[in-house]
């Protein structure tokens, strides 16, 4: 039975879900234009965070066995909430610019938070099933959330069809599931022996591995990516390449080291090779700054998935390690493309979103520049910054791994990364503004909230990647 | 066999299910064909209602019968659809696959049924008759699965607020 003062256990839960049900009231008594929903969720977002340094150092398993509250799943958790942190702070400025300064947007947004967060908790098939639809279903409505541009309606159709699709794959495979093990919880899962041997429980989770290979994006499973982010709001296709993915790999790995499936080792590594050069090698063809970042997302996929196969304990803290790493730089990136995007002029698609645009933007705006610079050389993984760290760590475990051939194709393979980040580098800093861009170029007033939220995201890189270990110090001290 | 009430029900709710799926695949005009659903999925309901699941049964009628059957007469009324002859007599490869895919499903049933009657039939636990009533269910629903069923409410409202935004007209 669920007892009352289990409630305190999940109290960000609460905070989240509370707060995506009032901000729909508070938008509908406070007058229009009014930021009052804006400073809503930045505060409960922030209280979210702080509240779940509560649950940290108590393995529990509450609400009749269907949430188990450990320091893995609180560590996911507080890394997804940075990222909406982010990306929340970042919104007003660009759903303003946008003109789809709506409540449903910050109220979607923890709706899906609230998805994530009961996955990464979840000791049962049903609540994670439950929690990933939650998310789904606002990332496909949030993709959509430029009704009038045409990109935006065909990414959130596309998302839509295909997730749905997918949605299927991950039912048909809990169905099978259950069917063999008589359970669905996950405690009670991870008990049984020799599930392995049975064919129908292979087939069954292979189709639950599917469905959450496609949420993260690894090959064969990546097609929608490109479309779906080249086509959402900007700073939403931040967000979704970030919270979306950590709650999907805080979901999925823990279930595979609990399962120790030592067969599927090779398919994972073949996987994250593919991964990595899909995204890399067609990423060096892109001429959209929102496409090549949909591709080095995919790109960082397949480096996720180096560590899945390496399955050691240097895999585990090099993945946790690369996704906070990957959540400031990726939506950092994301964030100031949506800063310089230009305002909307009920044209159908993006402007100012081509790499072309970037040339010569250290004389138009370095501050910007610079930011983009840091977050860029952080993903191609140069020193000192965290992206760095985060492959090292990777490929690290995956030479404890006896995998050597994975690590050596994986560091090749980042190597022909480095060539497109250091090319929107060089763009900026060597190349003068082409004239069709100085032409109809207005100069964006970059707002302090943006500011803000890419200052944020610079921290986390440039700190973390100079002291690689703080994050998990800090996580240590505060535990204890 | 014994005829009882039981059997004379289900031997003219079967016969018209099948009869009524046969009418709805080979009519022509699309509204005929959704009428003749509905007939199909009303008899299905009754059998469900003779295995004893009271639950799947109201399931049926609510949500096939009164949700999607008005949904699918909406978009036969809306695309205003003509008489397709042409595209009845003509064979293409989806004929084909759709033949195949019937002969699977065909045999899959089929190995079910004859492996389940191969043994004696017992008829059903007393256990398996309480699954399915609306009681049983209800009474999970707000004992074990509370929770579960508090977190579906948040995907609905998610999803409410979420049609509402794509599809209302104007912003204010």
């Amino acid at each position: 039975m669920i007892q009352l003062h289990e409630i305190y256990e999940v109290i960000p839960l609460v905070l989240i879900a509370f707060a995506a049900c009032a901000i729909l009231v508070i938008e509908a008594f406070s007058k229009k234009g009014s930021s009052a929903v804006y400073g809503f969720s930045i505060i409960t977002v922030t209280g979210a965070i702080a509240a779940s340094f509560l649950s940290l150092n108590k393995e529990l398993i509450i609400f009749n066995q269907f949430l188990r509250i450990s320091n893995a799943s609180v560590m996911f958790s507080v890394i997804i909430l940075a990222g909406i942190l982010i990306t929340i702070i970042a919104s007003k400025n660009y759903i303003e610019k946008e003109n789809i300064n709506f409540g449903e947007y910050y109220s979607l947004i923890l709706f899906s938070v609230l998805g994530m967060m009961l996955m990464v908790f979840a000791n049962d098939l049903l609540i994670i099933f439950i929690g990933l639809e939650l998310m789904s279903v606002c990332f496909y409505v949030l993709a959509g959330f430029l009704r009038l541009r045409q990109k935006s309606n065909e990414s959130a159709l596309k998302y839509f069809l295909l997730g749905a699709f997918i949605t299927g794959f991950i039912l048909y495979g809990i169905a099978l599931i259950y069917g063999i093990s008589g359970t669905t919880n996950l405690a009670e899962l991870y008990n049984q022996k020799k599930l392995f041997t049975n064919y129908v429980f292979i087939i069954g989770f292979a189709l639950f591995l599917i469905g959450f290979l496609f949420k993260i994006g690894v090959f064969p499973f990546h097609m929608w990516i490109p479309d779906v982010y080249d086509g959402a709001p900007t700073t939403l296709s931040g967000m979704f390449s970030t919270a979306g993915k950590i709650a999907a790999v805080g979901t999925i790995l823990p279930i595979i080291l609990a399962l120790n499936i030592t067969n599927f080792k090779l398919i994972f590594s073949v996987a994250a090779v593919a991964t990595m050069m899909y995204g890399n090698v067609i990423a060096l063809a892109q001429s959209n700054m929102k496409r090549l970042l949909a591709y080095s997302s995919i790109a960082s996929a397949g480096y996720i998935f180096v560590g899945v196969a390496a399955m050691n304990e240097f895999a585990l803290k090099g993945i946790a390690y690369y996704l906070i790493a990957y959540t400031f730089m990726q939506l950092g990136a994301f964030i100031i493309v949506s800063i310089l995007e230009k305002k909307d002029d009920g044209s159908r698609d993006y402007k100012n979103v081509d790499i072309d645009f970037y040339k010569g933007l250290g004389k138009r705006n370095p501050l910007m520049a610079t930011f983009m610079t840091i977050f860029l050389f952080s993903l191609a993984g140069i020193p000192p910054f965290a992206g760095f760290w985060g492959k090292y760590y990777l490929f690290y475990a995956a030479i404890q791994a006896n995998l050597i051939w994975l690590s050596v194709i994986g560091i090749l393979l980042s190597l022909i990364g480095v060539y497109y980040y250091l090319k929107i580098t060089v763009y900026m800093w060597f190349h003068e503004s082409t004239d069709l861009v100085t032409a109809g170029y207005e100069k964006e007033p970059v707002s302090r909230s943006g500011i803000f939220a890419t200052s944020l995201a610079v921290v986390g890189t440039v700190v973390l990647g100079l002291d690689p270990n703080m994050f998990f110090r800090i996580f240590k001290m505060i535990a204890e | 066999m014994k005829f009882d009430l039981e059997t004379v029900l289900f031997i003219s709710l079967s016969v018209l299910s099948v009869v009524s799926a046969i009418y709805m695949i080979t009519r022509k005009n699309p509204i005929n064909s959704a009428l003749f659903l509905i007939l199909n999925f009303f008899t299905v309901s009754g059998l469900y209602l003779l295995l004893k699941a009271q639950f799947i049964a109201i399931i049926q009628v609510l949500v096939y019968m009164g949700a999607i059957m008005v949904l699918f007469i909406f978009v036969i009324m809306l695309l205003n659809l003509q008489f397709q002859k042409k595209k009845l007599e003509s064979y293409s490869y989806k004929s084909l696959t759709s033949i195949l895919l019937a002969i699977m499903l065909f045999g899959i049933l089929g190995y079910t049924v004859y492996f389940g009657f191969e043994g004696k039939f017992k008829g059903m636990s007393d256990k398996a008759l309480e699954i399915g009533t609306a009681e049983k269910l209800g009474a999970e629903l707000f004992t074990n699965y509370s929770f579960p069923f508090e977190l579906a409410s948040f995907l609905l409202l998610a999803a409410i607020v979420g049609a509402i935004v794509l599809a209302k007209k104007k912003f204010e």
